[in-house]
């Protein structure tokens, strides 16, 4: 008993300190994660990065039933509206097809054009397309992880995208994984213009599932229905990329809403446009930034559509990527 | 004798484990990519999970516990760096308060209890998301957070008290 008593003696005095401040001391550690976060997001992107990459294979695994739990839910209701299905993929295809006829013919004609002005060719486009594995979204964030990653030729700032619009950027690469922040996201901002009006505005995200329209023109006439594309200001995506349309506007307030279903992505595209992008200079620490040849401090400018062969970026086809 | 000793301090490592195993097992879960609603629900029920925990296995579910937990929901990316771990101290806290005045209360009462806490949380995490982020977000994801932990409690109860009684009623 004697011995007992001095071991804990021993011991005790500061393990019984610690169980007692512990509430203080966790909460005053808490405040300082939560200013080195909001300080140093070089060192928090880098860790969130590591345990993306580390906790990315258990992801996949633990989401692995769930996933086929949807698949078979889909397929089950897809039989059922096999037949509606089939009809309505003929009308598309048909629309399809005229649509690419109306491409080759625009495809000849730009180029004869392109020909005739001695134009650079534009950079290459690249893609990697990857299974999204999670929704990390919550009340406070809007984004997924993609797995994919540096080795499979991911780049931070690369626009992500669906079949039918953009949905976000390539916020952090791992080696294995990467992190899409959403175009609905508090942080995101995205230059858009507005395809009728030809206004010009910022898409600003705020955690609901329909993001605003920043700084548009006093006189904008904007209509709900209006299709919203990205305007290619800042360098970050190429113009003309679908975004959404407009939603509703409520109190002189312009809501989007998406063209991609950003609830339920499966598969995401990350597109290389080949563009150096400020938002890449900005943030863009990992490697694979300085393949872009733009100097750090380089101003923002508007894409220009005639470029110098000289000064066009050249950018390598990413390796075995393409699905 | 000494298997009896490896096997009783496999045990106790697996009790005092579980609590912690469990958290982020269903913070894993949360991010899974499949929404029941149109609404992201990302570390949904690491709340309830700790305040369960801390009610009925308090010994392993300690505030540095909670802290590490709440710490790894904000390096998987779920909510500003710091407040998903203020927040998992916070429920902690709570857990510990009612522990004491409900010792020996019905189940409707600990809920009740955790939906005050969840209230509280909702109301806290806000307006601290939004001194982080230096705009007002969305309050409705939050809330509805709060509320899908809430309402769940009820299940994550059973289902952790089917695992206490399987893995340490012996």
């Amino acid at each position: 008993m004697k011995q007992r008593s001095s071991a804990i003696g021993a011991t005790s005095p500061l393990k019984v300190w610690f169980q007692r401040f512990s509430f203080v001391l966790l909460t005053i550690a808490a405040f300082g994660v939560l200013l080195i976060g909001k300080a140093d997001t070089v060192m928090l992107s880098r860790a969130r990065v590591w345990v993306a990459d580390t906790v990315g294979p258990f992801i996949h695994v633990v989401s692995a039933p769930v996933e086929t739990a949807r698949e078979t839910a889909s397929e089950v209701q897809s039989y059922f509206a096999l037949k509606q299905r089939v009809e309505i993929l003929q009308r598309e295809n048909q629309a399809l097809r005229d649509w690419e006829q109306q491409a080759r013919t625009l495809k000849a004609e730009n180029e004869s054009l392109r020909a005739l002005l001695n134009m650079a060719s534009s950079p290459r486009i690249s893609f990697i397309s990857a299974p999204v594995i999670a929704d990390a979204s919550s009340g406070f964030v809007r984004g997924v992880i993609a797995l994919a990653g540096r080795d499979q030729g991911v780049v931070k700032g690369q626009a992500a995208m669906v079949g039918n619009g953009i949905v976000g950027r390539v916020q952090d690469v791992g080696e294995r994984v990467s992190r899409i922040m959403l175009l609905t996201d508090i942080n995101s901002r995205l230059p858009i213009l507005i395809e009728r009006t030809r206004d010009q505005a910022v898409l600003a995200g705020n955690n609901s599932d329909q993001p605003d329209i920043n700084y548009l023109p006093r006189d904008a006439d904007i209509k709900v229905g209006d299709h919203v594309v990205t305007s290619g200001v800042g360098g970050a995506f190429p113009r003309g990329l679908p975004v959404g349309e407009v939603a509703e506007i409520v109190d002189g307030k312009v809501y989007v809403r998406p063209f991609a279903d950003l609830g339920r992505l499966e598969f995401i595209r990350m597109v290389d446009y080949g563009l150096p992008g400020v938002l890449k200079e900005d943030l863009g620490v990992e490697a694979g930034v300085q393949k872009f040849a733009k100097p750090a401090a380089a101003p923002v400018q508007l894409p220009r559509p005639a470029k110098p062969a000289a000064t066009t970026p050249k950018l390598k086809p990413t390796e075995g990527l393409a699905q | 004798m000494i298997g009896l000793t490896i096997k009783h301090q496999i045990t106790e490592w697996l009790r005092l484990a579980t609590p912690a195993l469990v958290s982020l097992l269903l913070l894993l879960i949360s991010i899974a990519p499949w929404r029941p609603f149109d609404a992201p629900l990302g570390g949904s029920l690491v709340a309830a999970s700790i305040f369960y925990w801390t009610i009925y296995q308090p010994e392993a579910m300690t505030p540095w516990v909670a802290a590490f937990v709440g710490l790894s929901s904000d390096l998987l990316g779920l909510s500003p760096m710091g407040l998903g771990m203020l927040v998992a101290i916070i429920v902690c806290g709570s857990g510990q308060f009612w522990r004491q005045h409900l010792a020996d209360a019905s189940f409707v009462l600990v809920w009740l209890a955790f939906a005050a806490t969840s209230a509280v949380i909702f109301f806290f995490a806000w307006a601290l998301a939004a001194l982080i982020l230096e705009q007002w977000p969305d309050p409705w994801p939050i809330a509805l957070q709060n509320i899908v932990n809430v309402a769940l409690y009820p299940v994550l109860t059973l289902l952790c008290g089917r695992l206490q009684r399987a893995l340490f009623d012996q």
